[in-house]
């Protein structure tokens, strides 16, 4: 396939994904906003890969007809409102446009160059070949499979090969169904362009990290930080080297920051469309990713403390309607767990052979991993800029005493926590596990730790808006 | 407190332009668009089995075992994920023994030869399919059972 046709071919599967997200968000009657919208894409490719797994199930073929015709029936049938919908979010993005001209030059100068490496990017990934070793070994191999098969069915996979080989079939298949659908819309398995599916979580991740904080920083300031999450280094890897491209942890990273974006938006923790959405993309992180599952489990119980203080509090439920978003959310997952479990793909944690844990070997990993993490900083990269952002922003959320900032704060930290002790006590050498993975880990968390710096300087108290007044806050405090 | 945060972002942006611009400048978007980058960057793996892999996705029946014998420097490095991969559906089996292909009942056999590696005798019932000689001398020989040749 040419350049061109594979840029045409990845442009109509961003489009796609977001047509079909605009459609499940319109008819599912929840609240448009810009956050909302900028997920979209994201929503309606996860839906299109979760229904190729449905079909499996139900011996349905993988055919673009049947992909993409019941969304086309919807959207017929409902034409008012998705026509209503695209014709909202044109105009969104005209006056999104317009207000461009109003823009300093310092500012618009960013965005260019920001554009620019978007653009960038887009080409890399369309015409770089696919090296990544994961890539090959699990991701698109997973996809492989599941493409031949026409289900998400593992069990043609040799397990016992000379030498031994690890493929890590316990990894969710969010991102090799994406690829799946991907293919079944261009009628063909092309690993090349496959790979360059990490487009779209750029687009999303950014629209909403923009969407959350223009209303609350400006427009300079959330230029700065959208041009950070397209062009800081530590997330170049996945769009400019080509052995990283083809990785799901860019995908984990976008999907944990959309996650927590809107977290950070609930009003009424727990009992709102906020919360709902943040669970909704945490559950599609869970089903990216192995990390995904902590950090479900850690907002799942944020936002159950919520909807725990405003049942005993306020008397208050969350609307049926969510409680539907939720359960829609979780049960993929479940279900994920459950084939693997059943199957026998179980995570390296539980498989593998563990060394004799003792004090001292605890103690001289965690020795090793320090220094791998200090060593790792250096002026070429972001890990110094991470380091203060999470400094600054745990600073100004107490300073701001903004509980939700605070949330965020933790389920980052926390998040990061759970990666220093899976590498404490994962049965792999460590020395081996850092040189292949901390920089990839690190990653993972990069846009969030952005997004949660964008939102500290939102809520500090020179910020001309107090963090009392500011709607949603009031939940918050005792 | 907020200031310094503010300050933070623009250093950081600054930081950012500087080593992200040098990129963008000193990339070759005439390479990019022709897609040139494909015949530069290269997997982890010989060149020998890399640049005949397409050829033999092409060639070899579409489904059923295939026993790949290549050089045991490969063994335990990225050439069975590679060739699954791109070998797939069919099963691959990778060896560094050559007396494999005495006892495969694959339905073909693909040998990557390097210049300096044994010739490999057709088990008996294989026939030759192919034998091409690959840009630093050595040969991919392609062997498949009398039945399922093409």
């Amino acid at each position: 396939m040419t350049v061109i046709g594979a840029g045409l071919a990845l442009s109509a599967y961003i489009l796609i994904s977001y047509c079909i997200g605009r459609l499940i968000v319109a008819l599912a009657g929840l609240r448009v906003d810009a956050l909302a919208r900028a997920g979209s894409p994201l929503i309606g490719a996860s839906a299109v890969a979760i229904q190729l797994w449905v079909y499996g199930v139900v011996h349905v073929p993988w055919h673009i007809a049947l992909l993409v015709g019941p969304w086309l029936v919807a959207a017929v049938v409902w034409r008012r409102r998705f026509v209503a919908a695209v014709e909202a979010d044109a105009a969104g993005v005209r006056q999104l446009l317009r207000g461009l001209g109003d823009l300093d030059p310092l500012t618009a100068g960013v965005l260019a160059v920001g554009v620019a490496t978007a653009a960038f990017y887009f080409l890399n990934l369309l015409v770089q070949p696919l090296v990544g070793w994961d890539a090959i070994a699990m991701w698109l191999f997973k996809a492989k499979v599941f493409f031949d098969a026409g289900a998400v069915d593992l069990s043609l996979v040799p397990v016992n090969v000379s030498p031994p080989v690890e493929r890590h079939l316990d990894y969710p298949p969010l991102f090799p169904l994406m690829l799946d659908s991907f293919w079944v819309l261009i009628g063909h398995v092309d690993g090349v362009i496959g790979k360059s599916i990490g487009f779209i979580f750029l687009i999303a991740a950014v629209a909403s990290a923009a969407a959350t904080l223009l209303p609350l920083l400006g427009k300079r300031l959330t230029a700065l930080i959208a041009f950070l999450l397209v062009a800081m280094p530590t997330l170049q890897t996945s769009f400019v080297l080509p052995y990283y491209m083809g990785y799901a942890d860019y995908a984990v990273a976008a999907l944990m920051m959309i996650s927590l974006a809107h977290l950070y938006r609930s009003a009424r923790l727990g009992r709102d469309q906020a919360s709902a959405l943040s669970f909704a993309f945490a559950a599609l992180a869970a089903l990216t990713k192995n990390e995904g599952i902590t950090f479900l489990i850690v907002v799942s119980i944020v936002i159950g403390a919520g909807l725990a203080w405003g049942f005993f509090k306020q008397r208050e439920w969350p609307s049926r309607r969510l409680i539907v978003v939720a359960a829609a959310s979780i049960i993929p997952v479940l279900a994920w767990q459950a084939y693997a479990r059943v199957h026998g793909f179980n995570n390296d944690l539980v498989s593998q052979q563990h060394p004799q844990w003792t004090v001292e070997l605890l103690a001289s990993r965690a020795q090793t991993i320090a220094t791998f993490l200090w060593h790792l900083i250096d002026r070429f990269n972001d890990y110094p800029w991470l380091v203060l952002a999470w400094i600054v922003s745990i600073t100004l959320a107490v300073l701001s005493k903004d509980r939700r900032l605070a949330a965020v704060w933790a389920i980052v930290t926390i998040q990061a926590a759970f990666y220093c002790l899976a590498l404490l006590l994962s049965p792999y050498a460590v020395s081996f596990l850092l040189t292949t993975a901390a920089d990839r880990l690190i990653l993972q968390l990069s846009p969030s730790l952005v997004l949660l710096l964008g939102l500290a300087l939102s809520g500090a108290p020179s910020a001309g808006v107090s963090a009392q007044r500011r709607p949603g806050l009031a939940v918050a405090q005792p | 407190m907020r200031v310094l945060g503010v300050a933070l972002l623009i250093l950081w942006t600054l930081h950012t332009v500087v080593v992200t611009g040098r990129m963008l400048l000193d990339t070759n978007y005439k390479n990019l668009l022709s897609g040139a980058p494909r015949d530069v960057v290269r997997a982890p793996l010989s060149d020998l089995i890399q640049d005949a892999t397409p050829d033999l996705v092409r060639s070899l029946p579409a489904r059923g075992p295939v026993l790949v014998l290549v050089d045991s420097q490969e063994l335990g490095g990225f050439a069975y994920f590679w060739l699954s991969y791109w070998l797939y559906p069919r099963q691959v089996d990778v060896s560094g023994d050559l007396s494999a292909a005495m006892t495969t009942r694959a339905g073909s056999i693909v040998y990557f030869q390097r210049p300096d590696s044994p010739d490999l005798t057709a088990p008996s019932g294989y026939r030759l399919q192919s034998d091409t000689t690959a840009a630093g001398g050595g040969h991919v020989i392609v062997l498949v059972l009398g039945s399922g040749g093409s």
